[in-house]
């Protein structure tokens, strides 16, 4: 897009009375196939492009998209928001960008779209191969492959001009363990924001059995009890529950409202002294990473609860002026047709002194959660749910059964003072979250943690 | 260029590689969005967006490859794109293209009736439904979510038998959900309305349920865990209904994903139950005339007094089972393939009012919110575990508010158990496609709690 029409752009929406305008452009090429039980079903791929134009005045912000990126349209949208803005004309708009460089901490070796498909084909191959040698009790499987190239640029009336890309990939397989009647299923869904590569980083087939030996597990398990009881979580997906329980209500989305239980209790404690947990959007290659947020802001490591203090939110720029206080570089969006707003990127509980055996060995009897599933939260009551993909009961300091079907439940902020143990094996997982400004790509991680009583969803 | 020229130099390029059978989709969406809080605007959305398409069938294998872009470059490079993707496909299972003719002519697409409304009157109707919800209850703190939205999408679609439509579909509603706080306990409520017709829109009704919803679960408690009785609201029921439409896929269970496979005419729920999936259903907005392979849609029982009496088909899955496509292949975007959906869910109600079933069933629980889904259900077996809430029912009266349980059970066991249908049918709160139940009396679930 021309240099001219983005400041013309940004003019119309300034001069409409708007403090702050900005423009987001983005292409993307996707790449996704489908397998089942071996062979390939879908194969699908294309581009999309589109535009983001916002205008803020005050606390308000009005945002218009389109994939006509004539200069009619565009200027068009731009009219548009200027008409909603309803605020009094800015006589003299001056408008000054200055492209900024920005750090790549996500350098990529084999680019997505350079790779023949039929390499990617491979990949899904050996997922499938492992998952069906694992058991005989694998009736079903399923592989997804996933790859995505966005290139972007923002610029906005305070002068910002930036571009970036990212490249994202993602192998997601799924099995399904049969026995009479019954079926259970297991998970993997490893993903980075790297390329091709990324398969050169782990054993792709010997993923495919931890999915099949998920399913087999639970297939083989009884019911989970149901009622109060200590909770041992596993760490990677695990760090699902801080995600849920604390993460969501420290967005900006629902702070600035007053409608997060989190909303006033900065410098307060929060949770017990042994949690401490970051947003760290700068892991190199990592799925939730990215040079800038979706508003060009430089992304940074948030420290968000240190010994059980709360240190920070995460906050964009319209929740920056909402709360009067500085972006945390969280502004996040699905793609063009989203307004950004603050989104988690990598988040996760930090290590404690604990070896996970030890938190174990220490605990006469819970339920031991080795795999999450998803879960949700509302944020107004804290109120969360999530469930367990993989569950066993802890009996005299030892695991003994597994147990399936298994939900737990519970308020964000009782959750977090009732985490008692800490192990030292920090590790995270990929995920997608979904809320206000789309569906994300975002990393969960924790260390094992024991939780002293929390409600389990089960069965008798 | 547009559309119509795009799909013609598309269509040149097809047919000059050789390709046998294709087709082009192409929707385009137009959207309106806008919320308020504290009186003021807090987002506001005026989109527009549009893409195509391409599938490319050979061989029965279907490749697909998709743009927003028209023009000469994209006509040709969608179309070696989707040629490259099908030469990799594997599966024994044949593709085909639609033949039958769809006929749109006595079809009545969406009237644009929310277009019409002025820009300022949309924003101020979301400022009175915030306004009137803050009003109702003193204990009601905040309105976190007031939302007026509407859109409306035109589908285009074209195939190399000259096959093809136009239609266009959408509407509009409003949603809220607000916060009440008794100083101790924060609980929220929410509720919505969608429709084709601005007019069935009433503000008084949706603030005094959003307001109720709110205020009616403040003190609540948890219960001992068991087993309990329990009338399951329409929009819970619909919500976990949502594990019924993944089973009746037939690519679910022609995958072998689904527990119903070779189930066809066998009772598998309670004979009390109907369930029809509808083209038109009055004031959906889901309605449509053709699905997205060029098949009409039409009306079907899915369930008729217990027995299941069809899968829901694409083209594909059709062939594979020797029966007729259905209509019920759609795209929710031209970045996608075809998923198997419904289009208007219609569980036929009974005759009970909501306190009829309370009074029959003397005492056990009505729940009123299910949360988790997406990850505390599981579409292959059945089987959920939901956080869940609502209220205590003794002596066939609502006794107090409950929190911080959890409903576990298998999709159809809890079906098998419906003792009474209900005969206050609504609209469930589903993304994808229509869903009307009403609420329904169930002779016994698991129930967590921590009391």
């Amino acid at each position: 897009m021309k240099r001219k029409l983005i400041e013309k752009a940004l003019t119309i929406i300034r001069a409409g009375g708007a403090d702050f305008a900005e423009l987001f452009l983005e292409q993307r090429t996707g790449h996704n196939m489908e397998m089942n039980n071996g062979k390939l079903e879908t194969v699908n791929s294309g581009l999309t492009h589109g535009i983001g134009l916002r205008g803020i005045a005050g606390k308000k912000a009005i945002y218009a998209y389109t994939n006509d990126l004539s200069e009619d349209s565009v200027i068009k949208a731009s009219k548009r928001i200027a008409q909603a803005i309803e605020e009094k004309n800015n006589q003299d708009v001056e408008l000054n960008l200055i492209k900024t460089k920005k750090k790549n901490i996500s350098p990529i070796l084999l680019f997505p779209d350079q790779i023949k498909k039929d390499e990617k084909y491979h990949v899904m191959k050996l997922a499938n191969e492992g998952a069906s040698s694992y058991s005989d009790q694998i009736s079903e499987i399923k592989v997804n492959y996933f790859d995505y190239r966005q290139n972007i640029l923002i610029a906005n009336s305070e002068g910002l001009l930036v571009e970036d890309e990212r490249i994202r990939t993602r192998l997601m397989i799924f099995a399904v363990a049969t026995k009479g009647h019954e079926k259970e299923t297991g998970f993997v869904g490893p993903g980075a924001g790297m390329g091709f590569e990324f398969y050169n980083t782990f054993d792709v087939k010997e993923m495919g059995k931890e999915a099949a030996r998920i399913a087999v597990k639970m297939i083989n398990a009884e019911f989970a009890p149901a009622g109060m009881m200590p909770v041992i979580i596993a760490n990677k997906f695990g760090g699902v529950i801080f995600h849920e329980a604390c993460g969501h209500a420290l967005e900006a989305t629902s702070v600035a409202k007053g409608a997060s239980v989190f909303a006033d209790k900065l410098g307060q404690q929060i949770a017990n002294e042994c949690v401490s947990a970051v947003d760290d959007a700068t892991i190199p290659n990592a799925w939730g990473s990215a040079n800038i947020d979706d508003e060009g802001f430089p992304t940074q490591r948030t420290l968000l609860i240190e010994n059980g203090i709360l240190k920070s939110f995460l906050i964009d720029k319209l929740g920056g002026i909402r709360m009067n206080l500085p972006s945390t570089g969280s502004g996040r969006r699905q793609n063009y047709t989203y307004a950004p707003t603050s989104r988690m990127s990598n988040t996760f509980i930090l290590p404690g002194d604990f070896l996970p055996e030890e938190i174990i060995a220490n605990t006469p009897k819970a339920l031991y959660a080795k795999k999450m599933g998803g879960g949700s939260v509302n944020p107004s009551t804290g109120e969360f749910n999530f469930s367990v993909r993989e569950g066993y009961m802890v009996e005299n300091g030892k695991i003994t059964k597994p147990v399936k079907g298994a939900t737990l439940i519970g308020k964000g902020f009782e959750i977090l003072k009732k985490i008692d143990m800490i192990g030292n094996d920090l590790e995270r997982d990929q995920g997608m979250c979904g809320s206000l400004s789309g569906s994300i790509p975002a990393d969960v991680g924790q260390p094992t943690i024991r939780v002293s009583e929390l409600l389990v969803g089960g069965r008798s | 260029m547009n559309i119509k020229e795009f799909k013609k130099l598309v269509f040149k390029n097809a047919n000059k590689k050789g390709i046998e059978n294709f087709e082009l989709f192409h929707i385009s969406s137009h959207e309106f969005e806008c919320s308020i809080n504290k009186g003021e605007i807090q987002s506001y959305k005026d989109a527009e967006n549009g893409g195509a398409s391409f599938k490319a069938v050979k061989n029965g294998k279907a490749g697909y490859s998709y743009t927003e872009d028209y023009n000469e470059n994209e006509a040709l490079r969608i179309v070696v794109d989707a040629l490259e993707n099908l030469q990799l496909i594997d599966s024994d299972d044949v593709d085909v293209i639609s033949t039958s003719t769809v006929a749109v002519k006595d079809w009545k697409d969406y009237d644009m009736a929310f277009d019409e409304i002025a820009t300022n009157k949309k924003i101020a109707d979301t400022k009175l439904l915030e306004e009137k919800i803050l009003k109702k209850d003193n204990r009601i703190i905040m309105v976190p979510y007031c939302f007026y939205n509407d859109m409306y999408n035109e589908v285009f679609f074209a195939n190399s038998n000259e096959v093809e439509y136009t239609y266009k579909n959408g509407g509009g509603g409003m949603y809220a959900g607000a916060m009440a706080s008794n100083g101790k306990q924060n609980k929220f409520g929410m509720d919505f309305c969608f429709t084709t017709d601005p007019k069935k829109i009433d503000i008084d009704r949706l603030s005094d349920s959003v307001a109720e919803k709110a205020v009616g679960l403040l003190d609540a408690k948890s219960i001992k865990s068991g087993k309990y009785q329990i009338v399951l609201n329409y929009n819970v029921l619909g919500n976990i209904l949502g594990l019924l439409v993944q089973m009746i896929s037939a690519e679910n269970v022609q995958k072998g994903f689904s527990l119903l496979k070779n189930k066809l005419g066998e009772k598998i729920v309670s004979e009390k139950i109907t369930i029809m999936d509808k083209r038109y259903y009055p004031d959906s907005i889901f309605n449509c005339p053709a699905d997205s392979q060029g098949i009409a849609t039409k009306d079907k029982a899915i369930i008729s007094n217990g027995v299941l009496n069809t899968y829901l088909h694409s083209l594909k899955t059709a062939l594979k089972d020797g029966v007729s496509p259905t209509g019920n292949a759609f795209r929710s975007s031209y970045k996608g393939i075809e998923s198997i959906m419904p289009i208007n869910i219609d569980f036929q109600d009974g005759e009970m009012t909501l306190e009829e079933l309370f009074k029959s069933m003397k005492s056990g629980l009505y729940i009123t919110g299910v949360q988790g889904m997406h990850s505390g259900a599981n579409p292959v077996s059945g089987e959920f575990s939901l956080s869940a809430e609502g209220f205590k029912i003794e002596e066939g009266k609502k006794a107090y508010p409950i929190e911080q349980i959890t409903l576990s059970g298998n999709l159809l066991k809890m079906l098998q158990n419906i003792q009474e249908i209900g005969s206050d049918k609504q609209m469930s709160m589903v993304m994808s496609h229509g869903m009307y139940v009403p609420s329904v009396l169930i002779k016994e679930m698991d129930i967590a709690g921590n009391e």
